[in-house]
């Protein structure tokens, strides 16, 4: 499974982009990351485009799963994103 | 326009990122990580806060601010450190951000008669240290925060007086325009935060358009960073140039290097560079104060007369409208206006300058912020691509 995250946005538009292919990490780690994508429980059905009402300068999230049959972007903010999808995207960003 | 190449699209590129993560200077890579550890905390007080908004407004025409000091916390807003007229503290971040949202307000109300971010003097809320070594200043729909910076490429964003009235401003063009943060339309609600917390700086400077320096976030890199700023409305991708660190200024200054891509809400922060180039063309060509005249026209046209889908061309339109209502059809001003925007590639409709149409005034939104609730998450399914 190919997990990547991609950051972008802020007031300084800083970006930020990691990608972890889990079958070549150590089998402890991936499980881990395997454990934190269930977790997370993204979707099967595309939703509606979701911003926090308001905010401005906050970090978009794309969040882009591959699992062997096709890869799927989920899209959020720092102020709108589950925090279950946040444990994958610091993972994925501070690890990857 | 044109599609943009992958390395237009960041301030600091993937590679550079990447280059930062693994850096074996310890505290680059912290700060590398932790910029994105922002906590949840702040929906969770959205959640709360949304419907005890009408509370926070405070007496008509009196100036209420309040600092709060997150200790590198990220629960929204945090400990309560200054209030109105309470005496400044030992910490410069907890003044600065009381001092320049105060200058915003007073700015907002000498120029443009405006009470607060929502007409009706709402409280001004900040939170500082949020998060540690947060390299990021934002409008949560309530208050600003702000981050220290990591010290290695960011300074502490308190620190320029622009982006704390950039910030508030995304709040007035929340209860006004209300923007949509997309595409053009949110390049021009970054445009008009970028406008008035450039103005802002040079109304407390009393500097004209041609002393004002037109840098967004001067002062915000730290040492050793090659740039001046994070933004040059006067020159659109000049601000920065360092390979080490942020990469290349990537804004465009005109409509023929619009950039097309899907992160950023759309680009938002990179396209915004083509309207800020019309606003200081207009600013010079009328010369003076730009917060007199030019300053005017933007406000009028961006609180009265644009509709939250407006495209840059509907900005045009609505600014030389203005100018002639406010200065004149026909006169310099409007004549400015004009010109401003057709040398960044967009030309103000013939209907708008033979008098035949008439802008739209929009009704300005409720007084309250939109609703917070929860909304699920976008999902956008994509092709598979082969890795690079």
């Amino acid at each position: 499974m190919k997990i990547s995250v991609q950051r972008s946005g802020g007031f300084a538009n800083i970006g930020a982009h990691a990608e972890v292919d889990t079958s070549t990490l150590p089998k402890e780690k991936a499980d881990v990351l395997h454990r934190l994508i269930r977790s997370a429980a993204f979707p099967d059905q595309p939703a509606p485009p979701h911003r926090a009402a308001g905010a401005a300068d906050v970090y978009q999230y794309d969040i882009t799963v591959d699992d062997g049959t096709g890869s799927k972007t989920y899209r959020a903010d720092d102020l709108s994103m589950p925090e279950k999808w946040r444990a994958v995207v610091e993972h994925v960003l501070g690890h990857g | 326009m044109k599609h943009e190449h992958h390395h237009v699209c960041f301030i600091v590129p993937p590679h550079i990122f990447k280059h930062l993560t693994t850096s074996s200077n310890a505290a680059v890579r912290e700060a590398a990580h932790h910029a994105l550890e922002v906590s949840a905390a702040a929906r969770g007080k959205r959640t709360a806060i949304g419907p005890f908004v009408g509370l926070l407004a405070a007496s008509p025409g009196v100036k209420q601010r309040t600092v709060y000091d997150e200790k590198g916390g990220t629960k929204l807003p945090g400990k309560l450190v200054r209030k109105e007229g309470g005496k400044a503290t030992s910490d410069v971040s907890v003044n600065e951000a009381y001092d320049y949202a105060g200058d915003t307000y007073d700015f907002y109300e000498a120029v443009f008669a405006r009470n607060s971010v929502d007409n009706k003097g709402m409280r001004l809320d900040s939170s500082v240290h949020y998060n540690h070594k947060f390299n990021n200043a934002f409008w949560d729909g309530t208050q600003m925060v702000y981050g220290d910076g990591d010290g290695q490429i960011f300074t502490r964003f308190t620190a320029c007086i622009d982006v704390i009235g950039h910030e508030l401003t995304h709040g007035v063009t929340q209860f006004t325009s209300a923007l949509d943060y997309q595409a053009q339309s949110g390049a021009l609600n970054e445009h008009f935060s970028d406008v008035m917390g450039s103005l802002v700086k040079q109304w407390t400077l009393k500097q004209s358009a041609a002393q004002a320096d037109w840098l967004i976030g001067k002062g915000l890199l730290a040492p050793g960073v090659k740039g001046v700023a994070l933004r040059s409305m006067k020159a659109p991708g000049t601000a920065y140039n360092d390979p080490k660190t942020l990469g290349r200024d990537p804004q465009p200054a005109d409509m023929s290097h619009y950039v097309n891509t899907n992160q950023d809400n759309g680009g938002v922060h990179i396209n915004s560079g083509i309207p800020n180039k019309a606003f200081y063309n207009v600013a010079s060509a009328i010369g003076g104060n730009a917060w007199e005249k030019a300053g005017k026209i933007w406000y009028t046209a961006f609180t009265n007369k644009l509709g939250h889908t407006a495209q840059f061309a509907d900005a045009a339109n609505a600014t030389y409208e203005a100018a002639g209502e406010l200065f004149g059809v026909g006169k310099a001003e409007q004549i400015a206006v004009g010109e401003g925007w057709k040398n960044v590639g967009i030309n103000v409709s013939k209907q708008i300058i033979s008098g035949s149409a008439m802008i739209t005034v929009k009704a300005p939104p409720a007084s309250q912020p939109p609703d917070s609730a929860y909304v699920p998450p976008t999902i956008k399914s994509q092709p598979r691509k082969s890795k690079g």
